[in-house]
């Protein structure tokens, strides 16, 4: 019994004193160090240089634990720099504050990573992916040269009443995706599906509300093989979206809509009325006359509505 | 009579609510105060211990806003029970005026001040944001920005721009007025069934009969509204405002016959079944 004892209380001790030289190995952070003039940087054995990252799609960063190895005249006009990057880690966000109370921001790409970069930028890549979001894997491949259909103009008109989706091109592992463009889809219409792109259209990637948009550049998307993936993957959204199936959530919105401006109208116009005939007293004569009006209004315009709409189909 | 009525009530109200409207209005200057010292963005101590200050009374603003405009319900709640359902309803309903001038009076002087208690909110915010961001406001671009907005609104809008207007302020105000008579609907029932505690059972009810009406409105906006509005915009570009005119008009013309039953309901008690005895 002591032997087992014995050999039990070493094992403990043994993983005491183990623990905290592994955990140590993950807490050891990398040394940062800067080019006098922010350009590029090192981290361990990796160099980064600066990259605009408005160009590609953001992503959450993650706060990175790093020992800021910075020269002496950084030192004077620097007091704080905090380091955020992605999950790939090939991309440091770095907010540089400064003892005269200013902040800077500034990206860093991993070098290893800067030829993938180039050609996203330069779209010299074979596939887009139009992004549906909605259900999960919603995807849709196609060359870029399919999205450039037949141009044209698109007004506000018909830029308030879309969807838009965006379209992207990643390099090889996934790591780096920009948006190139966005998949219009306007609802009843003949052909539904444009494409925006950034740079032809002159919009932003990050910041784009097509219903902020007025004679906005776009194409109209002609390619017939592409035209049946976007048909397919829209009908799967749409499909998605509903909280129920199309079906359920009809009915149940007929049944509760024609419950509040049918049903319940219709009910009170007929008691509404009696009482009117039967009271006595002009006060009570009044009111229940107003509400029987009332009543009778909230029918009448229900079924202007109902009217209007099954006319314009 | 109805106007003798109406000029006791609003004096009764306001000896208190305008109290309240200037600490509002002050309030107001001291948050646009705060927000102005936030907006500073300096870096030194005396800054770092202003900006922790600012940001307590920016809470104390929002908080003492906030209870202004349910103190201008309170007060008229208060005038409501007060005259009609304790010893000074022996006065008040042996006065020579109807009982549908009483309730009118009561209904038309709690609606008056519950819409300027709104628009003093509104004055409120907007002098909060003035003072806050006076560089960012007080420019020529800003300015003209505003301006070309509500330009291109009214052009793009058209007729119906000022259709949707006019019904959404008499939506407004019926919803309004729907929210008093719920809420002097259960006074007066809660003083009718019961002897002691009125005050206590006229909100219990009060809370009981709100809690039933936000269920129906809940469940009206989870299955009613979306799958009415998909169906209401799938119709073509030109159809749509006239639907959506409609469709807000028959809502108007429903909360207005919500209000007359409550009114119904109102007057029914207070002249077939209240004892003050």
């Amino acid at each position: 019994m002591k032997k087992y004892i014995t050999i039990l209380m070493a094992a403990v001790l043994l993983a005491l004193c183990l623990t905290p030289a592994v955990a140590a190995d993950d807490l050891v952070a990398d040394v940062i160090t800067f080019s006098e003039d922010y350009q590029t940087l090192t981290r361990g054995n990796e160099t980064f240089s600066r990259v605009d990252y408005s160009k590609l799609q953001w992503e959450y960063l993650e706060e990175c634990p790093a020992d800021i190895d910075l020269s002496k005249t950084q030192q004077d006009t620097v007091r704080g720099i905090n380091v955020t990057e992605n999950e790939a880690e090939n991309i440091l966000c770095l907010t540089i504050n400064f003892n005269d109370g200013a902040e800077l921001t500034v990206y860093f790409l991993k070098d290893s990573y800067r030829a993938d970069y180039d050609r996203l930028a330069n779209g010299e890549v074979d596939t887009y992916t139009i992004d549906f979001a909605w259900p999960d894997g919603n995807l849709v491949e196609t060359h870029p040269a399919a999205l450039f259909g037949q141009p044209t103009v698109l007004t506000s008109t018909h830029l308030g009443r879309c969807n838009d989706f965006y379209v992207e091109a990643a390099n090889a592992d996934g790591s780096l995706r920009m948006t190139k463009g966005f998949l219009l889809v306007i609802d009843n219409a003949a052909n539904p599906y444009y494409y925006v792109d950034c740079e032809q259209s002159n919009v932003s990637a990050d910041d784009f509300y097509p219903w902020q948009y007025d004679d906005l550049q776009v194409w109209e998307i002609t390619d017939p093989a592409l035209l049946e993936k976007l048909n397919a993957a829209n009908a799967a959204y749409e499909d998605d979206m509903t909280i129920f199936s199309t079906n359920v959530s009809e009915v149940m919105a007929v049944a509760i809509v024609g419950l509040m401006f049918g049903l319940l109208p219709l009910a009170m116009a007929v008691l509404f009325l009696i009482l009117f005939l039967r009271a006595k007293k002009p006060a009570y004569k009044k009111i229940c006359l107003t509400i029987f009006v009332t009543a009778a209004g909230v029918l009448l315009a229900a079924a202007a509505v109902l009217i209007v709409r099954t006319l314009a189909i | 009579m109805l106007r003798k009525l109406l000029k006791y009530d609003f004096k009764a109200v306001m000896r208190f609510w305008w109290i309240a409207a200037v600490a509002s209005v002050g309030l107001a200057i001291l948050g646009g105060g705060c927000i102005a010292v936030l907006n500073a963005d300096k870096v030194s101590l005396t800054y770092e211990v202003l900006s922790t200050l600012a940001v307590l009374a920016l809470i104390i603003t929002i908080v003492g806003m906030s209870a202004f405009s349910l103190l201008s319900m309170i007060l008229c709640a208060i005038r409501y029970y007060k005259n009609l359902f304790t010893d000074e309803g022996y006065l008040t309903f042996t006065l020579p005026v109807k009982r549908v001038h009483l309730l009118n009076s009561k209904l038309i002087t709690t609606l008056i001040i519950q819409t300027m208690a709104g628009w003093l909110l509104i004055v409120d915010i907007l002098l909060m944001l003035i003072i806050g961001f006076a560089e960012e406001v007080f420019t020529t671009t800003f300015l003209q920005e505003i301006s070309d907005f509500f330009s291109t609104l009214i052009r793009e809008g058209g007729v119906y721009l000022w259709i949707y207007l006019a019904e959404l302020s008499v939506l407004s105000v019926l919803s309004s007025l729907f929210s008093i008579l719920l809420l002097y609907a259960c006074i007066t029932f809660a003083s009718i069934i019961t002897r002691k505690a009125k005050v206590i059972a006229a909100i219990g009810i009060y809370y009981g009969v709100s809690g039933v009406v936000a269920f129906t409105v809940e469940l009206l906006a989870l299955f009613g509204i979306p799958g009415l509005a998909e169906w209401l915009l799938a119709a073509s570009i030109e159809q749509t405002n006239l639907i959506v005119a409609l469709a807000l008009l028959a809502t108007v013309l429903l909360m207005a016959m919500f209000c007359g039953l409550l009114y119904l309901l109102q007057y029914w008690m207070l002249d077939r079944k209240l004892n003050l005895s």
